[in-house]
């Protein structure tokens, strides 16, 4: 079953040009320039029930834009979209209680009261039976480890803690579908892991739809196995991650290390230098060439160890974004 | 309903944590009514005179101490701030995705804070009033101390909304202090706190029963005082029903085309 279907949605901002200065201000109060930015240009994916897919791109690609037509914030310039068949910018009850979004940058949890106290708050709005709101409360709370500071005050919570908190909040009404807005954003790497595996397991536990968005290749790459790849408001890659490598990966890392000092030219021929110093060297080889070149390698200098890698996913998506720039 | 009481929970118990903030705007705004019971104490006293624009000293005394409370509570206590800087800031984007009405939850937590400002200011008003008990009058009859009380209700909501209308306009501009401060100027002779409308003079007076204002303050003090006849009560109220209705019907539409301007512009 589909849960997201987004047909060419587009989305334009409107501005008037701010012109510097103070006689530039008056001006404008007369004369205004009319600009426009297209932020999301015309994109179409669906996204089947239960599915956790990751959206990637650079800051200003048009991620939070899309999400914020799904949610029903924005209204879309052109183009169509259902959400469990519903069209979100209707902002129908039905399925405001259907659905959750949590922005990692903004918080909406009540500053300067206990993270329990939005919770509450949260279960009268969503109208959420006491018996379940208990029940996912305390499955949830278990989950991401949070029951001993859920009575502290927000503000007095590390921001990992806080993140944690924030999904809890948007979690507690059960939504079929949720979007996530970078909600790693700003964590440390032992934080980031745990919502990280929280994500994951409550995806495979709940079959809650999951749309996320991140800059951190991290998160994409360790939680979906589909990723919507989206720069300059455009869709450039849909699909499995392990097939965006396959395509894009035809080189391997090679890592040497030596055990007498080494020069350059020695190991030009092998393949690209990336990294060089005296006993340890990292090379880019084709992948076709890479068995010959490693034996070649081993056979005419003095090796000390040998590690062939693949090449990391984040290498390969800054090549797409700079080629799509 | 159910749901803007858990708002109304959840407020009383953030603005709780703010309390001794709370109770020294209490205190501040009453401080300048106290110089102003002064400045009357010795006009009378230098006018030795018993009687000003039909007020006696211990009415305007009265008149002014119930303007400081109604002053302290509602007029001063929430003036929209929160409602700018939720559009500005793009809070409201979190807010719009629930399912519940917006407008409904400002309105909760604006009503939230003014009872908790007045329960709060409860014991310096029981203070002042017993210092100054000599010159204090009490409610001409329990029905118009009802009747005040429902006044001073109504008062509240006008005011309410005129402000969110204002606030509101944020949707448009990026700062709305300065429309909200020069109502707060207007409305701090308007109302009638600093000095009862009816000594003003005739063309002023004009001006003031064309503005909603006078419904904030000195309408209600004139039937606490029992100054308004039955006539004046029944129009008064017609009169703030008619406001409060057109207040809603404006803010109503202008809410509907800020959220079509917010969900094109984005925030």
């Amino acid at each position: 079953m589909i849960a997201i279907s987004a047909k060419n949605l587009s989305k334009n901002y409107e501005y008037y040009k701010k012109v510097p200065g103070l006689f530039g201000a008056f001006k404008s109060l007369f004369q205004r320039e009319k600009l426009i930015t297209e932020a999301v240009k015309s994109i179409s994916f669906t996204v089947e029930q239960g599915e956790l897919v990751g959206f990637l791109g650079p800051n200003g690609s048009g991620k939070t834009s899309t999400l914020k037509m799904l949610s029903g914030i924005l209204h879309p310039s052109a183009g169509d979209a259902k959400v469990l068949d519903y069209t979100p910018w209707r902002r129908q009850e039905e399925y405001q209680k259907q659905f959750a979004i949590v922005m990692g940058q903004k918080n909406q949890l009540w500053w300067d009261l206990p993270a329990m106290e939005s919770f509450i708050l949260n279960k009268e709005i969503y109208e959420v039976p006491s018996d379940q709101f208990n029940k996912t409360l305390n499955y949830l709370a278990d989950l991401l480890d949070i029951t001993d500071i859920l009575n502290v005050p927000v503000r007095k919570l590390s921001l990992g803690q806080r993140m944690k908190c924030e999904l809890v909040a948007a979690l507690l009404h059960n939504p079929k579908v949720l979007f996530l807005d970078e909600p790693t954003i700003g964590l440390d790497v032992v934080s980031q892991q745990k919502i990280r595996e929280f994500l994951k397991k409550y995806n495979q536990e709940r079959k809650t739809t999951i749309l996320l968005t991140s800059h951190y290749m991290e998160d994409v790459v360790q939680l979906c196995k589909r990723v919507i790849i989206i720069s300059k408001g455009r869709i450039i890659y849909d699909g499995n991650i392990k097939e965006l490598i396959d395509r894009y990966a035809t080189n391997k890392i090679v890592t040497v290390t030596f055990e007498n000092d080494i020069t350059v030219d020695q190991l030009s021929m092998f393949g690209e230098i990336i990294e060089f110093d005296k006993r340890r060297v990292v090379l880019k080889i084709p992948d076709q060439k890479v068995k010959e070149n490693a034996a070649r390698i081993l056979a005419t200098l003095p090796i000390d160890d040998i590690l062939i890698n693949e090449i990391k996913v984040e290498e390969i998506v800054r090549h797409i974004f700079q080629k799509n720039r | 309903m159910k749901k803007y009481l858990a708002v109304a929970k959840a407020t009383w118990q953030e603005y709780l944590a703010y309390r001794t903030n709370l109770f020294l705007e209490v205190i501040g705004g009453f401080i300048a009514q106290l110089v102003i019971i002064a400045v009357w104490f010795s006009i009378f006293k230098d006018l030795k005179t018993e009687v000003v624009g039909g007020y006696s000293l211990p009415e305007m005394i009265t008149y002014l101490l119930g303007a400081g409370i109604i002053n302290s509570f509602i007029l001063i206590a929430s003036q929209g701030d929160e409602i700018n800087d939720d559009i500005n800031q793009g809070s409201l984007s979190g807010f719009l995705v629930k399912p519940f009405s917006v407008p409904l939850y400002w309105l909760s937590r604006d009503f939230c804070r003014r009872a908790l400002t007045f329960i709060l200011g409860i014991g310096e008003y029981l203070v002042i009033i017993l210092i100054l008990s000599n010159y204090f009058v009490f409610p001409f009859s329990l029905t118009n101390f009802l009747v005040f009380c429902l006044a001073v209700f109504l008062g509240g909501i006008l005011h309410f909304f005129l402000f969110y209308i204002f606030s509101i306009i944020a949707f448009w501009m990026d700062q709305t202090w300065g429309p909200r401060f020069v109502i707060r100027v207007i409305m701090s002779i308007a109302t009638g706190s600093l000095i009862p409308l009816s000594l003003f003079p005739d063309t002023w007076q004009l001006v003031f029963n064309l503005l909603p204002f006078k419904f904030m303050a000195y309408f209600p003090l004139q039937i606490y005082l029992g100054k308004a006849s039955l006539t004046e009560i029944i129009l008064g109220f017609s009169t703030v029903l008619v406001w409060i209705s057109a207040l809603i019907g404006i803010s109503i539409w202008l809410w509907g085309r800020g959220l079509k301007k917010y969900s094109a512009y984005g925030n």
